[in-house]
């Protein structure tokens, strides 16, 4: 696919936000993947605010727990958090230039590999809800055009979260968000479940659960519900056991 | 951020000079959360499902009253925000009379016209639902809007260890010490990640699992984040000495 087909590709993705089974953290992790494939950038991920206005990573590029991990080190200081607080593209920054700026965020995503980091606001008119950061591994900078499809996913991935009606209300504002982050804290649940039970990573857990739940036509947020809450769904009796979801598709091998 | 008023009443509920759990969801604080909320009284219901509703916090007669109605008609802004996972608005419940028509005309009758209700959840853990109400029509501010779900953060956490147990198995120690201040929405994904894991661990609910690991990070005075992601690396496992 062209540049952009991929990016009208990222915005039929958000129409179907209207629809009925749409899942949110589903939505914003492939929207993170686009963000890669789209923009010269090595990982991307999305943080929302909570009503204490603290950020939460909600969906990344890849599982993975060292990226995880430079999401919450910005709870103090990061790129995402001056997007947040300032409304303001935080474009290029230098992670070496900005060891001052964000001390343990800067060390310990060079440490990870990364060079340059860019943070966009997730905004809804007047209200900032969240920010997306995109990680650089080489130098280089993020052209104008790359900022603005930034921007432009950026802004997608905010009528996602809000999906739906009636966006005047702040009141429902809170509640897509509320929904969005208990949502994810559901998958991290699901995934611990998931990891004891299969003996597998953490990481791994997310890759299984999302591949699980797209192959049976599931929403994720569901599926996840259903491994946390260990209830006994067919689905769920084949993801903990490992029936690899290929062999699903007809009869269950174990069922004769 | 919460209002300084809301700040008081967290601090009143999060007190850690006390290991009773009752003595946790202290009545005054029902006072003072309903003033902070510009409400008139505040209540909260522990449990979900078909096994119902216990009132556990806010037992003036109204609140009790509409607790009952909800529970017995099956409707109403509480049963609907537990089923659907957000906050349910309802600034005048004559505009909803549709909606929860048995519940409604119960509600006017009791001289309730406005009602809000939180799910107190963490993921996919359910303890109970938050109420607010008010005889005059209006809906929340946004300040007061961003206060409700801290307290509902707070009031999930005290409530964690009121989960009615799984069938068959014993209830935390009613004297279980409590743990430090965390609120579940400061909580690192590692948190909830070693919760499920626990939870598979014990064969236990991601509820009682959380208790265990609040528990246990409390015991060894060791942040809550430090043991998780011990039990996300697998240097440390929860066993059950029963087994």
């Amino acid at each position: 696919m062209t540049r952009e087909q991929q990016l009208a590709q990222a915005l039929i993705e958000a129409a179907d936000t209207l629809v009925d089974d749409f899942d949110v953290i589903d939505f914003l992790h492939t929207l993170a993947e686009r963000c890669v494939q789209l923009l010269d950038v090595e990982a991307a991920g999305l943080m929302l605010a909570d009503q204490r206005g603290q950020l939460h990573a909600t969906a990344a590029s890849s599982e993975n727990a060292r990226l995880l991990e430079l999401f919450e080190l910005q709870g103090d200081a990061g790129p995402c958090l001056d997007a947040y607080r300032t409304g303001a593209a935080v474009v290029n920054a230098d992670l070496h230039a900005n060891q001052e700026r964000w001390p343990r965020f800067a060390e310990a995503a060079q440490l990870t590999g990364f060079v340059a980091v860019h943070a966009l606001p997730l905004r809804l008119r007047s209200t900032v809800i969240g920010a997306l950061n995109l990680f650089c591994a080489g130098p280089g900078a993020l052209s104008d055009e790359d900022a603005r499809t930034g921007q432009a996913l950026a802004d997608v991935a905010t009528i996602g979260i809000l999906a739906q009606r009636n966006l005047h209300q702040a009141e429902l504002l809170t509640s897509q968000l509320q929904q969005a982050l208990n949502s994810r804290v559901t998958i991290e649940q699901a995934k611990g479940v998931l990891a004891e039970r299969r003996q597998i990573t953490v990481d791994e857990a997310f890759d299984v659960l999302r591949s699980h739940a797209r192959s049976h036509n599931l929403r994720l947020s569901d599926l996840a519900k259903d491994v946390a809450q260990a209830r006994r769904s067919d689905a769920v009796v084949d993801l903990l056991r490992g029936i690899d979801s290929a062999t699903t598709q007809g009869a269950r091998p174990d069922a004769a | 951020m919460p209002s300084d008023r809301m700040t008081a009443v967290l601090a009143l509920l999060g007190g850690k000079s006390s290991t009773e759990r009752d003595a946790d969801l202290l009545p005054a604080a029902a006072g003072a959360a309903a003033a902070a909320l510009g409400v008139d009284a505040v209540f909260a219901g522990a449990g979900v499902g078909p096994q119902g509703v216990v009132l556990a916090w806010g037992r003036d007669k109204t609140s009790t009253a509409l607790q009952d109605a909800q529970f017995t008609l099956g409707q109403g802004p509480g049963p609907e925000a537990v089923a659907a996972g957000t906050p349910v608005l309802v600034p005048d419940l004559a505009e909803a009379a549709s909606r929860w028509p048995g519940f409604v005309p119960a509600a006017q009758d009791l001289g309730v016209h406005a009602i809000f209700a939180f799910p107190l959840r963490i993921g996919a853990i359910s303890v109970g639902v938050l109420s607010a109400h008010r005889a005059i029509p209006g809906p929340l501010a946004d300040s007061q809007l961003a206060d409700a779900l801290a307290l509902a953060d707070a009031v999930t956490v005290l409530l964690l260890y009121r989960a009615p147990p799984d069938p068959g198995r014993t209830e935390a120690e009613p004297s279980a010490p409590r743990p430090d201040g965390a609120l579940p929405t400061t909580y690192r994904p590692e948190v909830h990640q070693a919760t499920g894991m626990i939870s598979v661990q014990l064969d236990v609910p991601l509820a009682e699992a959380l208790v265990r690991l609040r528990a246990h990070a409390y015991g060894n005075d060791r942040p809550i984040a430090e043991v998780a992601a011990d039990v996300v690396a697998r240097r440390l496992r929860f066993e059950d000495p029963n087994r």
